[in-house]
């Protein structure tokens, strides 16, 4: 039995301007001790895929699908047991720092009072400090009885990154660590995380628009683009041989591989294109291609795009 | 914001157009018809002790104190808006001298220093606008000071002096319209603070002297009555607090109009 | 010719910080220099430094062999329209208050370069080279997406048509298709007007692709400066190795 497994899970928003699907029937499953990355760029729903499967979505969400952690339903359980899950089992580290820390309290409790074992407070500090100075913070006594507002965007994100991690849960959820880091801060995080998944029983799921963090650190991905999967396989298969033509121009968009930019823009949720979501940025778009919604196709044990004239 | 806004025209008209829609003199006194009661023909709110029409003393009652109000916000506003851009923007020693003023007299409690204004010199017009704007500017200049410093970091106004602008192009162009916002909402609910403040004064009787029909006055004049005929306190001091409730209502309506605008939407997914 | 001449920055407020220590550097127009470096080392001080916005405690900014601390007024005034600054994307890139048509005509109108018909024409031209749509023009800041910012802050900028161009992490924050896009038109432009460009990124990748020098600055001072091919082929400071290293770039892997 798999840690995690989504089914058919799909999120919408009843907003003034319209009903935005920003997650759209999305399944996938995550095993014990895997690190799977999910690959996508702004707009494309996986923050709020994430949100979503910690129950923390605002009240106008509008949730349909299953979700299973080690085969208990997560989305009809009570806020009560969900609670005690969050933090404990299923560990979240969100993307925005700035509104995820607590401006009146100092770091060094935010990061102790996540700590859910009843241990002495010295204890619990002693804990809080080993971990901060395994995610880079040199002088770990500062940082601790620090207030959020005197670190750097960047400190605020491994803070974050902390407090998710401190309780060594066994699904571990990642938004964006390593946005707005610089290469050095970027290479600590991503060692980290390395060690993180390498400790026994634990699960990695990293959502993020980086390629080279997924590459170092998942064992598969998934590519998201306008609320839906668009292919799943191994890191290597994915990033060697993309199939997925959004897949691949994302790559050829990347500095090192010849910078060519995608045409056009990433759809409004609210007003998505008919037939394939990415047929109108498509350099292989045909005339079906505008009328047939494709669905994820298995090419092979693992490998599924939703594509049918992804190239072999 | 509307409910606010429609409150304030509507007595703000009624004020305006006093003379033309009071049917009585307001000072006329008439002492066979000393406390007529309210809901009767013709003295629609009744009469007071002097034989007065209450409802004509109300409809001019605002004249006085909506004039001085408005008077002083746009004093305030302009006087607190100049010395905290100055101090905001070009720092140094402009700054050190606004300041040491502004903190000087935050230092003074305001009530104190209003009375003795007034108790030194004499009641009048003049008077009373000086004493209701005296200490009021500074906490005024002291945000105004504060968002400056923030807009000025601002990538616009960076922007701009990169381009070559000088400060009171940036000053003019870029800070001052984006002061407007916050200081508009400051500037409402500062409005109904000074009636407030007006009502006090006049109340006590060393604001807007009497025979004059202001509404606090009326207040005054109805103390002895308010058992026996309440409606010469309940009139006036319900038109006050509907004036109060207007500027509150229309000073937290505009922060919330124009939160929704320096907002970004939902966030990126 | 942009010249830096040892120029070097203390900060006084609120601590003694020695930002930048003796930085000597030379933009060229048609030439791309990339800069690198952590957070902190003193790269957006330089820029600020480049178009005037903050002066050197010592050390002197050319501008063809001028001081632009000596420079009269109408002369400086018009060094700022030969020099401009694209910043990262920080808070408020654009008045909130102003219609995009305002923002992107800013420059213009501030120089007096163009009369109403040339306005219209200029703005039609500068939204099909950043590819935005015209339908943005009466709409304001809030109403746009992040890349959709980003690109008229670069088409205000360009709207001036200067010769240098000091671009402050442009990319950072943003999504990798959106980063190749606003890149390339830095490029294009670049070499349709034959400007300066000064890219001060932390990408070793975004360097490679786009720059033919580079100058690696660590901690205010530069430590290496050379040919990019070189740099990356035969870093010879040891920061330079490690930032290469912390750059996760699989070496080898480069498909121009």
């Amino acid at each position: 039995m798999s840690l995690l497994t989504v089914d058919a899970l799909s999120v919408s928003f009843r907003m003034p301007s319209g009903t935005v699907k920003a997650v759209r029937e999305v399944s996938f499953a995550v095993g014990e001790n895997e690190v799977v990355g999910i690959l996508g760029e702004s707009g494309c729903g996986k923050s709020v895929l994430l949100t979503a499967l910690v129950r923390l979505l605002p009240s106008n969400a509008l949730v349909s699908g299953k979700v299973f952690l080690r085969g208990e339903e997560l989305l009809t359980l009570s806020e009560r047991k969900m609670e005690r899950l969050r933090g404990k089992k299923v560990g979240f580290v969100p993307q925005n720092p700035g509104t995820s820390l607590n401006p009146l309290l100092r770091i060094g409790s935010q990061i102790t009072e996540a700590i859910s074992t009843s241990l002495r407070r010295s204890h619990k500090r002693a804990q809080a400090m080993v971990s901060l100075q395994q995610f880079g913070f040199g002088e770990p006594w500062v940082i601790f009885r620090a207030y959020p507002h005197m670190l750097s965007g960047g400190m605020q994100q491994r803070v974050l990154v902390v407090a998710g991690i401190i309780n060594q849960p066994r699904l571990v959820m990642v938004d964006e660590p390593t946005k707005g880091l610089d290469p050095s801060l970027r290479a600590r995080v991503v060692e980290v995380f390395q060690e993180v998944a390498r400790l026994p029983n634990t699960a990695l799921l990293c959502v993020s628009h980086d390629y080279l963090v997924l590459q170092r650190l998942a064992h598969r991905v998934m590519v998201m683009y306008a609320g839906e999967l668009v292919e799943i396989g191994s890191t290597k298969e994915v990033f060697h041989t993309p199939l997925h033509p959004y897949t691949v121009s994302l790559l050829w968009a990347l500095p090192e591989r010849g910078m060519r930019p995608i045409p056009g823009t990433s759809p409004s949720l609210s007003n998505l294109p008919s037939g394939c979501s990415f047929h109108p940025r498509c350099f292989q778009a045909r005339s079906s291609c505008s009328v047939d919604h494709p669905s994820l196709q298995r090419i092979s044990p693992g490998r599924w795009v939703r594509c049918p004239y992804a190239r072999f | 914001m509307i409910t606010g806004l429609v409150l304030l025209v509507v007595i703000g008209g009624a004020s305006l157009l006093a003379p033309f829609l009071s049917p009585f003199d307001p000072l006329e006194v008439r002492l066979n018809n000393r406390f007529a009661p309210p809901f009767q023909r013709p003295h629609l709110l009744g009469t007071d002790a002097l034989g007065r029409d209450v409802l004509s003393r109300l409809l001019y009652g605002g004249r006085l104190s909506l004039l001085l109000a408005v008077l002083s916000t746009l004093i305030t506003l302009s006087v607190g808006m100049l010395l905290g851009m100055l101090a905001g923007y070009f720092g140094g020693w402009v700054d050190g001298v606004v300041s040491f003023v502004v903190n000087t007299f935050l230092g003074i409690p305001d009530v104190v220093f209003t009375l003795a204004l007034l108790g030194v010199l004499r009641p009048g017009f003049g008077t009373l606008l000086l004493a209701l704007n005296a200490g009021s500017w500074v906490g005024l200049a002291r945000v105004a000071r504060g968002e400056v410093l923030f807009l000025r970091e601002s990538g616009f106004v960076e922007g701009a002096r990169a381009m070559g602008a000088g400060a009171w192009y940036c000053l003019l162009k870029h800070i001052l319209p984006n002061l407007f916002p916050t200081m508009g909402v400051l500037g409402s609910l500062r409005f109904g603070g000074f009636v407030l403040e007006l009502a006090a004064l006049s109340y006590l009787g060393i604001g807007v002297q009497p025979p004059f029909p202001d509404w606090a006055v009326m207040l005054n004049d109805a103390r002895p009555y308010l058992f026996t005929h309440p409606h010469l306190f309940i009139f006036p001091a319900l038109i006050i607090t509907v004036v109060i409730l207007g500027a509150n209502c229309l000073g937290e309506g505009l922060r919330d109009a124009l939160d929704v605008r320096f907002q970004r939407g939902i966030g990126e997914s | 010719m942009l010249a830096f001449e040892r120029v070097s920055k203390v900060f006084e407020k609120p601590q003694r910080i020695k930002a930048l220590e003796d930085v000597s550097l030379t933009l060229r127009r048609g030439i791309t220099i990339g800069l690198v470096g952590e957070s902190g080392c003193g790269k957006s001080t330089l820029a600020r430094i480049g178009v005037g916005l903050l002066t050197p405690s010592s050390g002197r900014v050319l501008l063809e062999g001028r001081d632009i601390q000596k420079m009269q007024p109408r002369e400086r005034f018009l060094f700022h329209r030969r020099v401009q600054i694209v910043f990262q994307n920080p808070l408020r890139a654009l008045n909130p208050l102003l219609p995009i048509r305002e923002s992107l005509l800013e420059g213009v109108r501030l120089h007096r370069l163009l009369d109403d018909k040339g306005e219209k024409r200029w703005i039609r031209e500068l939204l099909e080279w950043t590819e935005l749509d015209p339908e943005i023009l009466p709409r304001f800041p809030h109403e746009l997406s992040g890349g959709q910012i980003q690109r008229v802050v670069i088409a205000r900028v360009l709207s001036l048509q200067p010769d240098f161009l000091i671009a402050d992490e442009p990319t950072s924050a943003l999504d990798p298709s959106l980063q190749s896009s606003i890149l390339r038109l830095l490029e294009n432009w670049q070499k349709k007007r034959g400007m300066g460009l000064l890219l001060i990124t932390h990408d070793f990748a975004v360097v490679r692709a786009m720059a033919q020098e580079v100058a690696v600055m660590e901690k205010g001072r530069i430590v290496e400066y050379g040919p990019t091919e070189k740099i990356f082929a035969e870093p010879e400071h040891p920061y330079t190795e490690k930032l290469l290293r912390d750059s996760l770039l699989p070496f080898g892997l480069m498909v121009k």
